[in-house]
């Protein structure tokens, strides 16, 4: 590799970013750490792992944890599935602006708006599926309708990008679209994906406060979520249960994040990067 | 070229940074010395006329600042939420100011407030029954006492019930009133038929951390419930739906709320009213006195032991700094002259809690030509509380109230609903209930 | 066929808008419509009362308006700056614990944000009585965080890895520095990636609520997005103006950036 020589060059450029980013997230992040695995909030004698086994061994944890991954399973793919598509429809048809528009709206609206309309036509004097034994439908719901036009600037931005050389020579070589996606198309957006992947995931915490605006501390136990458990935790002062059941739900994302992470170094290595 | 692109980049971070810092401020604005601060909800202290004068004098005479942090927050869930992250803190809040609606018990019970046992001088001559954990220090006390419609009373041939009264009485006193017309339905007519009964069942069980609600006692109420309500002999908007009855009763900016409010005994309908909505402090007798002669008023102890009594105060952070001037401040307010200044305020700030100088307010009561009547009922609570019969329950013990008000909001939707539930439907109903209560109980 | 997909996505998008249409149209029903509890998408009367007492009763609404305005237009500019240089060096240079630190920097924006709410307040602390400055409870606690978050660089890195390697060592070979790389080529294949950072970036602190609740003390600093929620605990009749009024910068911005978003520089011209 040729920029072998230049091997401290890149920790200037990212210098400025570690430095903030160091003080107000990584040492936070193992900060976090001290707290759950001390006795209490306010006794911070050193217990190991025992807050992680109580939070383990705790009920409503395991159905939140329940919950979270059953909706984080469903919903993500979907949405992301969803997104690539109308991004790439909208992009293939040159779809008129007020289109983009209105997909691209729901991100901007305060959860306040989203619940004022959902309690009306999902609440009591709707189809009531928000108390029935169906109310994950309707978080799922939410959260796509919410979160497509998100991904969607990603997408479009990732297609204009697009190096339309390759995608012509395989025009040439008469390959037909659903083949040309296939084989150049989707595997070109690997990086993209992977971001995408990341932050729906991050997304996908945020509904937390949509449920929250609709149903409270406590809504029905079939979407009662994992943030839930962490909020009322905050709210009870226990933040040893709080950061250990986080640790633990983290863990479980940072697999998959590491796997998305090795597909990305697999994908670099295709395209000849480093 | 590289590096010069670098130090515009560094400088422009600077920058930034620096034209958004507001104030640079000095060492000492940061950690101060001479100062204690005081957390509260939005502005819950000006509830309390004798706190804001004993902050003044308390400054005046020692040349330290109290400063009182009052958090505005839009729900009550955020206050608590940016209350906790300041506990957090190395040298945090001094005091935590509790009213009387709030609890204070989780607090104490995670390790957040000391021990001020011994600490402060004052705090021995509190009445035992308010203290908790030796960790929160009461300023003041309400007993919400009954109010009954005497003319009423008479005009039923009913007989006055005296302290010791019972609810078999008071429902017998009730049918009787119902009995004469139909009557508005409002909140105190719901407590009376569904919240009351339901808070004499056992569906919470906190050590065994359980709730059960899927049984034939709960169903009993309900139907009970729904039979009563909507009888001949209560006067109903026949096009209310549950959500109206909510707003009725909890949100009290809703023209339904306020409606149901004017046919209360504020406005309109006042000579028809048996019980009050609202109760009155029964250890007050200056207050209570006159509204017993000018009103023609009957003043009683509650029949729902467990939840008359209130009170408010402070918590000592742990963390907190110039913790000993807190203690100082806080003894200064249990003093004898001070807590008496209390009694004497006759609207906000609750009863003393200190109990020697009970004389001293006898002393006041006869100069005020206090009536017997009166100073009957308050000696009637104080017993209570030397005896430690009423306690602030709902303060203390903020699982099992949290979960009753919890339950009443959310058994509502089951009464007042538009298609009659059958047994099979209203059993799946609770079931769902009670899996949200198990979670609750057991995060 | 194309006019039929054509079809099925202005269904698709005409259901993603359905909700903001009723948003919008319940901002002219009078206070007694709103409340009424059916569902319904055209006014009785057409009624700008939900207007008239945002601007005179609450005029503060504007002084919150400016502060978000301020606030996002700030991590914006940091996070774009700081990020393209990150980003960079991620994607295309190499040095030591590089993936390392990239694992980081994902990890640490995965964690619930309530996790590191309370060491972040520490480090607040320790900042302040370190170097003097006052933190807490001014712009300056959002502002931080904004800024260095690891979003920007990751979807930059993300962005920048898809540009061929050979680009960039034919420009080494001619006696390119990183920076000139950098600006001269990288940037403009860029531009779309970094007008969806700058979408993104302002869509997330624009929402920003939870943050701001914690770190602001004096209701005159808080942005926005907390206002409206005051409004919508405890004064819904007028929300649905109020929201409508929240929605217009993001609605502005959406229609300035769109046509950068899609106007990219081809990776293949530059070869």
């Amino acid at each position: 590799m040729i920029f072998e020589s230049k091997k401290y060059k890149g920790l200037l450029f990212i210098l400025p970013s570690l430095i903030g980013f160091g003080i107000l997230y990584v040492i936070p992040f193992f900060g976090g750490i001290k707290y759950s695995v001390s006795k209490s909030s306010f006794n911070s004698t050193f217990v190991a792992f025992n807050n992680y086994t109580d939070v383990f061994k705790n009920n409503a944890f395991k159905i939140a944890l329940k919950n979270t991954c059953f909706f984080m399973i469903i919903s993500i793919p979907v949405l992301i599935v969803i997104s690539f598509v109308i991004a790439l429809m909208i992009y293939e048809l040159k779809a008129p602006k007020i289109v983009k528009l209105s997909i691209m709206l729901p991100i901007a609206v305060p959860s306040g708006t989203v619940v004022g309309f959902f309690k009306k036509v999902f609440g009591f004097n709707g189809f009531n599926l928000i108390d029935s034994e169906y109310a994950m439908l309707v978080v799922i719901l939410i959260f796509i309708w919410k979160n497509t036009g998100y991904n969607l600037i990603i997408y479009l931005a990732g297609l204009s990008q697009m190096d339309k050389e390759v995608i012509e020579a395989s025009m040439i070589d008469g390959a037909n679209y659903f083949q040309r996606l296939q084989y150049i198309i989707i595997p070109l957006f690997t990086p993209i994906n992977v971001f995408v992947a990341i932050v729906t995931i991050i997304n996908s915490f945020k509904i937390f406060k949509d449920i929250y605006m609709l149903q409270g501390s406590y809504p029905n136990p079939k979407i009662y979520m994992l943030q839930h458990y962490i909020n009322n935790k905050f709210n009870d002062l226990q933040y040893e249960k709080l950061t250990s059941s986080a640790y633990i739900f983290s863990l479980m994302i940072f697999v998959v994040v590491f796997l998305l992470f090795i597909l990305d170094k697999k994908h670099a290595k295709r395209v000849g990067g480093n | 070229m590289k590096k010069l692109l670098i130090l515009v980049l560094i400088i422009s971070i600077v920058l930034m940074i620096g034209c958004t810092v507001e104030n640079i401020v000095s060492n000492s604005e940061i950690h101060k010395h001479n100062e204690i601060t005081i957390v509260t909800y939005n502005d819950t202290y000006k509830k309390y006329p004798v706190l804001q004068g004993y902050i003044d004098k308390f400054q005046l005479e020692t040349g330290i600042k109290v400063k009182i942090d009052a958090i505005e927050a839009n729900t009550y869930d955020d206050y608590i939420k940016k209350l906790n992250t300041k506990l957090y803190f190395k040298k945090g809040p001094t005091l935590i100011l509790f009213s009387e609606s709030e609890n204070y018990s989780k607090y104490i019970d995670n390790g957040v407030a000391l021990n001020v046992k011994g600490r402060i001088n004052n705090y021995k001559k509190i009445y035992n029954s308010l203290k908790y954990k030796d960790s929160f220090v009461p300023i003041g006390m309400t007993y919400v006492a009954t109010i009954l419609n005497k003319n009423l009373l008479e005009e039923l041939g009913m007989k006055e019930p005296n302290f010791n009264w019972t609810n078999k009485e008071y429902l017998h006193i009730k049918k009787k009133w119902l009995e004469e017309e139909p009557r508005y339905f409002n909140i105190t007519e719901y407590k009376d038929i569904v919240v009351n009964p339901l808070n004499r069942l056992e569906i919470i069980d906190k050590d065994k951390k359980i709730v059960t609600l899927n049984n034939l006692k709960v169903k009993n109420v309900i139907k009970d419930a729904q039979k009563k309500i909507f009888s001949d002999n209560y006067i109903i908007n026949s096009k209310y739906s549950y959500m109206d009855y909510y707003e009725m009763f909890f949100d009290y900016d809703s023209d339904k709320y306020l409606k149901s409010m004017r046919k209360d005994y504020h406005y309109e309908n006042r000579n028809k009213v048996l019980k009050y909505r609202f109760g009155i402090n029964g250890l007050k007798t200056l207050v209570t006195s006159t509204k017993m002669k000018k009103e023609n008023l009957l003043i009683l102890p509650r029949i729902d032991k467990d939840i008359g009594l209130k009170t408010w105060g402070f918590i000592v952070n742990k963390n907190g700094k110039n913790v000993e001037i807190g203690m100082k401040f806080l003894d200064g307010l249990l003093s004898d002259e001070v807590q008496l200044l209390m009694f004497n305020f006759s609207t906000y700030g609750g009863y003393p809690v200190n109990k020697n100088i009970e004389d001293k307010i006898s002393k006041i009561e006869r100069k005020n030509n206090v009536s017997k009547k009166a100073i009957e009922l308050r000696k009637y609570i104080l017993k209570k509380i030397k005896a430690g019969i009423y306690k602030p329950y709902r303060q203390i013990d903020s699982v099992k109230y949290e979960f009753q008000l919890m339950l009443h909001k959310d058994l509502m939707k089951l009464i007042f609903t538009d298609k009659l539930y059958t047994d099979e439907e209203l059993s799946m109903e609770l079931q769902k209930l009670e899996n949200k209560y198990n979670i609750w109980l057991n995060e | 066929m194309k006019k039929l997909l054509l079809v099925v996505l202005l269904i698709i998008s005409l259901l993603y808008v359905y909700p903001i249409i009723f948003t919008f149209t319940s901002s002219f029903m009078s206070y007694e419509e709103i409340m009424s509890g059916n569902i319904h998408i055209i006014p009785e009367e057409f009624n700008l009362q939900q207007y008239y007492s945002i601007i005179t009763f609450k005029g503060e609404y504007f002084h919150y308006f400016l502060n978000s305005i301020k606030l996002t237009s700030i991590i914006i500019f940091g996070q774009v700056i700081i990020g393209i240089f990150a980003a960079f060096a991620f994607a295309k240079m190499d040095f030591v614990a590089r993936n390392l630190i990239f694992i980081l920097y994902i990890l640490a924006i995965l964690l619930p944000f309530q996790v590191t709410l309370v060491p972040n307040y520490l480090v607040f602390d320790k900042i302040q009585r370190l170097i003097n400055i006052k933190i807490f409870d001014t712009h300056t606690a959002i502002i931080l965080p904004g800024i260095f978050t690891s979003f920007g660089v990751i979807l930059l890195r993300q962005f920048i890895r898809n540009i061929p390697n050979e680009i960039i060592e034919t420009a080494m070979l001619d006696g390119a520095s990183y920076t000139k790389i950098l600006f001269k080529i990288v940037l403009p294949i860029l531009r779309p990636a970094i007008f969806t950072l700058i979408i993104l970036t302002f869509i997330d602190n624009w929402n920003l609520v939870e943050q701001a609740i914690i770190f602001l003390d004096s209701p005159s600093k808080l942005p926005l997005s907390v206002f409206l929620e005051n409004i919508y605990y405890n004064d819904f009749k007028v929300f649905y103006a109020g929201a409508v009024l929240y929605i217009i910068p993001s609605l502005i911005l959406f229609i300035k950036g769109e046509k950068y978003l899609m106007e990219g520089l081809n990776i293949g011209g530059l070869k």
